[in-house]
């Protein structure tokens, strides 16, 4: 599979077809035992995990099913995080401005338990669009919501992929999801048809 | 059984494992300690009489399943060739001793009673004899050899000149006993504690007043102290296993909570009853506890069978075997243990509402927490009282427990402010935001891992410098020889002997025998004390010492040092308590006709185990002139140099020595043997505490492993999270060790002072090299559980 700069592409697929495990191999967050995987000109092939993590520290931003936001940590923190990782300049200011972005501007200091769920995922979200990464890759990012919040930050997902011009790389059960997206793989058994 | 119960399971067997080791151990080691008493009286309870034991008594006891021995001791003197000694004749019967073991030198060793027609005799008497006949009254023996342990050595020893040992019937047959002959009648008895018990108490209406039992408590002082001491550091021992043992448990109950609430809610939520919650968990609980006790309690049978097997060398091959009963205590022990510490967590999973699952809401409480605190409070208050039989020694252990959480709960805010005030970024920021993120993990690792570490350094202080203490009170050259009955017109010539052949002398004390008649000028009666040891001690005869200066062993409890011109007494605080004396009675004691009268001056405590000549009763100098006396004092003679004192005292017929080598020998060897039972112990706290360790970073785990995913999924290089993890478990580590030295600084100090009597120095370097070893060992450990998960794909750790 290839994917251009700047695509939106939805893989779709049942439970346990692979979905999941293809976009850990393309992110560089598992090793595979076949195949080579290129992504933004390097070859993941042959990269050590330092590599791999600056690769993801600089160009890619991830959205979760379960949000995986740091328990613990408040919203600000939870965003400041990957920044402060990154070692980017004024941290604060620039995660305060990517909760502004996704409505939360007044809810900086809530914890995630603190939070709905739609909420968490709007703090993950900022979260992933904070280092400005060329790809996003998104993993079922409205399965735990309901509809109406399903709905809404989907809208806050494509608007900022558009306002960043990131490339997007997203799992979904969601029909309606997929359609949004430039075109849609399926994978059966962990091969595309 | 999930993770967490096996790891319930797994602690709670070690804890179990422990507990009963070191109770079927320290079951052993006491039985041998109680039979290390007996035998300083060889049986375990002795008549003392100066007319004849009638044969019925000895008959009765017999019937009624007891063994039984006959002594009759008395002061004698022997004629080896035209040389006349005075001695301490002790005619002992076949069965003699009933405890302990009577060893001789002759062309072989021999550990048995003389037959008729023997006689063994001290090995002061060996340069003397030689190979010459001694005649004993009517009797002509040839020494069979010499005496090498005598159990009984320290019977009132201030009477005795150097032994000669005979048997019963040869005694009796010699024509030494006549009417005026100071003869001491002994009954010996050794049986079941309650046989013991109904035999005594069926006889005590029949004695007569000067009758009188002796127990094994009744000893010389100086075995007392040291067995005393040993069954101390005993208790100590299996008190901080069991409390070390009892955290990790905590910690594996709390791991099961977090688990089974959310299954809980399901259950609620799918219609289950509360009952029906709570007694599904409840069941899984008592049979994964039982599982465990049983196997802890067999697993530690066999341990202890193999502990003393592989250290027979250390704590003696001769140990009587276990008994089962320490089990008991073991099962008790885990049932309070888990009963009492999952009690908040079982409230918390019956009153767990499904609504909050539904909500995705944190299903621990605040309460739960308090009720966690309170219940680990009450079940160790009920442990320690349950355990140990010393109530200086839990309140010390409790006090030591509730100030490390005071100063836990104290740091951690104090810490947390500072945090949130600092506002540290970066990787050291979010190492030290673990306080923020989970305080409550991190007060009870940093609780758990620091009474871990604080038993393990109090065991440890206890276990080297109070050892270092005891052989410091027993230094190279302790009085080894006391040098009694020199007369005053003798004195001045032995000392400057002694000086000539470089035999250290020490203070000679004027004494003389007497009975106390009268305190504030009325006669004392038997019956006017309460306890049994007041009343023994009315009846008996003291050797009253008399000297202006203490040994330097002897500490003024009360009153002040004496002037020179001052006429009084100084009182042992031991016999001061059970006769009920006070500062200023005027003490009355009658010395053959003459009535000696003083008041008490100062109350004193002695260090029996110095060796030193020392006195329950002290007089002041000047009181000497009232009374006919002789004088005492102790010497150190080298091994090569017991024949030279021995040439120099035939100068001087009337001074007997007595050769205190046997009784320093036993002291030692009961030390010693408390000190290595009290090792093989160490190791199950060093083992219990591993395994907190294990647990406490398995209370992190998972929590931990989903914290390095999603940072390595954010792009954190290994040195980003290293560094994390390095700063968090620095903090950890040195709260752990600081906390943990401190106190354990302090308990052991107030241990040394309140139980053993000693004063404990511990210097400022092993105060900083203990937090260094805490700080190092929470390094380490968190490396290693870091380690792993940096090796694992974020993803894993995700699903996991």
């Amino acid at each position: 599979m290839q994917v251009k700069h700047g695509e939106a592409v939805a893989i779709v697929g049942e439970s346990g077809s692979g979905k999941t495990t293809l976009l850990s191999l393309l992110a560089g967050l598992d090793q595979p035992s076949a195949g080579s995987i290129g992504l933004l000109g390097n070859s993941l092939d042959g990269l050590n995990e330092e590599d791999l993590a600056a690769l993801r520290r600089k160009d890619i931003g991830f959205v979760f099913q379960q949000f995986h936001l740091v328990p613990g940590m408040s919203a600000l923190e939870n965003v400041r995080l990957p920044l402060e990782i990154a070692k980017a300049n004024n941290p604060d200011q620039t995660a305060k401005t990517a909760l502004a972005s996704v409505g939360l501007a007044n809810k900086l200091d809530n914890k995630p338990n603190q939070l709905s769920g739609g909420e968490q995922q709007r703090v993950a979200i900022a979260r992933a669009f904070a280092t400005q990464p060329k790809v996003l890759f998104a993993d079922e990012p409205t399965g735990n919501l309901d509809n109406k919040t399903g709905a809404l930050i989907e809208d806050l997902l494509f608007d900022l992929r558009q306002q960043h011009d990131t490339t997007l790389l997203l799992i979904t059960h969601d029909a309606t999801l997929a359609e949004r997206c430039d075109r849609t793989l399926t994978l059966v058994n962990g091969r595309f048809v | 059984m999930s993770r967490y119960w096996r790891l319930y399971f797994a602690a709670l067997l070690v804890a179990v494992t422990a507990l009963s080791t070191v109770g079927f151990l320290t079951n052993r080691v006491a039985q041998s300690l109680t039979l290390e008493k007996s035998s300083a009286l060889a049986a375990d309870l002795v008549l003392e009489r100066t007319e004849a034991i009638p044969n019925q008594w000895r008959e009765r006891a017999e019937q009624q399943g007891l063994r039984t021995a006959l002594i009759t001791e008395f002061p004698s003197v022997i004629f080896i060739g035209d040389d006349t000694q005075l001695v301490q004749v002790k005619g002992v019967s076949d069965t003699y001793p009933l405890r302990g073991q009577l060893q001789w030198r002759g062309d072989s060793l021999y550990t048995k009673s003389p037959s008729a027609g023997q006689v063994v005799l001290a090995p002061e008497l060996e340069s003397l004899v030689q190979q010459q006949n001694i005649s004993l009254g009517e009797l002509t023996l040839k020494p069979s050899g010499y005496i090498v342990d005598e159990p009984d050595v320290g019977m009132n020893f201030f009477r005795l000149a150097p032994k000669v040992i005979a048997h019963h019937l040869d005694v009796l047959n010699s024509g030494l006993i006549g009417p005026a002959s100071r003869v001491k009648y002994r009954l010996l008895l050794a049986g079941e504690p309650q046989q013991i018990d109904t035999f005594r108490k069926s006889l005590t209406p029949e004695l007569e007043k000067n009758d009188s039992w002796l127990e094994p408590t009744d000893g010389r002082p100086e075995l007392q102290t040291a067995i005393q001491r040993g069954e101390k550091f005993i208790n100590l021992s299996a008190l901080s296993a069991s409390i070390v043992g009892g955290v990790a448990i905590i910690l594996a109950l709390q791991l099961i909570l977090s688990e089974s609430l959310y299954a809980a809610a399901i259950f609620r939520a799918l219609g289950m009853s509360s009952q029906q919650v709570l007694w599904r968990y409840l069941r899984k609980l008592l049979g994964v506890t039982l599982l465990a006790t049983l196997s802890g309690i067999l697993i530690g049978y066999g341990l202890q069978w193999s502990a003393v097997q592989l250290a027979s060398d250390w704590i003696g091959n001769s140990l009587p075997a276990a008994e089962w009963t320490p089990a008991i205590p073991s099962i008790v022990h885990a049932l309070i243990l888990s009963l009492g510490l999952s009690l908040p967590g079982l409230w918390a999973i019956r009153s767990v509402s499904p609504n909050r699952l539904l909500r995705n809401e944190s299903l621990g409480t605040n309460r739960s927490q308090w009720l966690l605190g309170g219940s680990v409070f009450v079940t160790y208050a009920l442990l320690v009282a349950y355990q140990a039989e010393d109530i200086s020694l839990a309140g010390i252990l409790l006090g030591a427990l509730i100030a490390i959480t005071l100063g836990l709960m104290t740091i951690l805010r104090l810490f947390q402010a500072l945090v949130q005030r600092i506002k540290l970024h970066g990787a050291i920021g979010f190492g030290l935001g673990a306080i923020k993120r989970r305080p409550g993990i991190v007060m009870v690792q940093i609780s758990g891992l620091s009474i871990a570490l604080c038993m393990l350094l109090i065991l440890n202080y206890l276990r080297t410098d109070l050892y270092q203490l005891w052989s410091t009170s027993l230094p190279t050259n302790t009085p080894n020889h006391f040098l009694l009955n020199v007369l005053p017109t003798e004195k001045d010539r032995l000392i400057k002997q002694l000086q000539q052949n470089n035999i250290a002398a020490n203070n000679f004390f004027a004494t003389t025998r007497a009975r106390l008649s009268a305190i504030n000028g009325q006669a004392i009666t038997h019956d006017q004390f309460d306890t049994d040891r007041g009343k023994r001690l009315a009846s008996r005869e003291y050797s009253l010492g008399f000297h202006n200066q203490f040994q330097n062993d002897n500490r003024i409890i009360a009153g002040n040092a004496w002037r020179k011109d001052q006429k009084g007494f100084s009182v042992e605080q031991g016999l001061a308590q059970s006769l009920n004396l006070k500062l200023g009675d005027e003490l009355t004691f009658r010395a053959g006709a003459i009535n000696v009268s003083a008041p008490i001056l100062s109350i004193r405590s002695v260090k029996w185990d110095s060796f030193n000549v020392n006195f329950f009763v002290q007089g002041t100098e000047n009181l000497t002139k009232e009374v006919p006396h002789a004088f005492i004092s102790s010497v150190y003679v080298a091994p090569d140099k017991t024949g030279t004192l021995q040439k120099l005292l035939r100068d001087y017929p009337s001074v007997s020595s007595i050769n205190l080598t046997p009784l320093i020998d036993k002291v030692k060897g009961v030390l010693d043997r408390g000190l290595r039972a009290v090792q093989g112990v160490f190791s199950f706290t060093l083992i219990a505490a591993i395994v907190l360790l294990l647990v406490s970073i398995e209370t992190a785990r998972r929590q931990r492993a989903k914290e390095v995913a999603t940072l390595r999924t954010l792009g954190a290089s290994k040195r980003f999270i290293v560094k994390a993890t390095l700063t968090e478990f620095t903090f950890i580590g040195s709260t752990v060790g600081l906390l943990a030295a401190s106190l354990a600084h302090i308990a052991a100090t107030l241990i040394a002072q309140r139980l053993f009597g000693l004063t404990l120095g511990i210097p400022f370097s092993t105060w900083l090299s203990s937090v260094a070893i805490g700080t190092s060992i929470l390094l380490v450990i968190g490396w290693l559980s870091e380690r792993r998960l940096l090796q694992q794909p974020p993803t894993q750790q995700f699903r996991s």
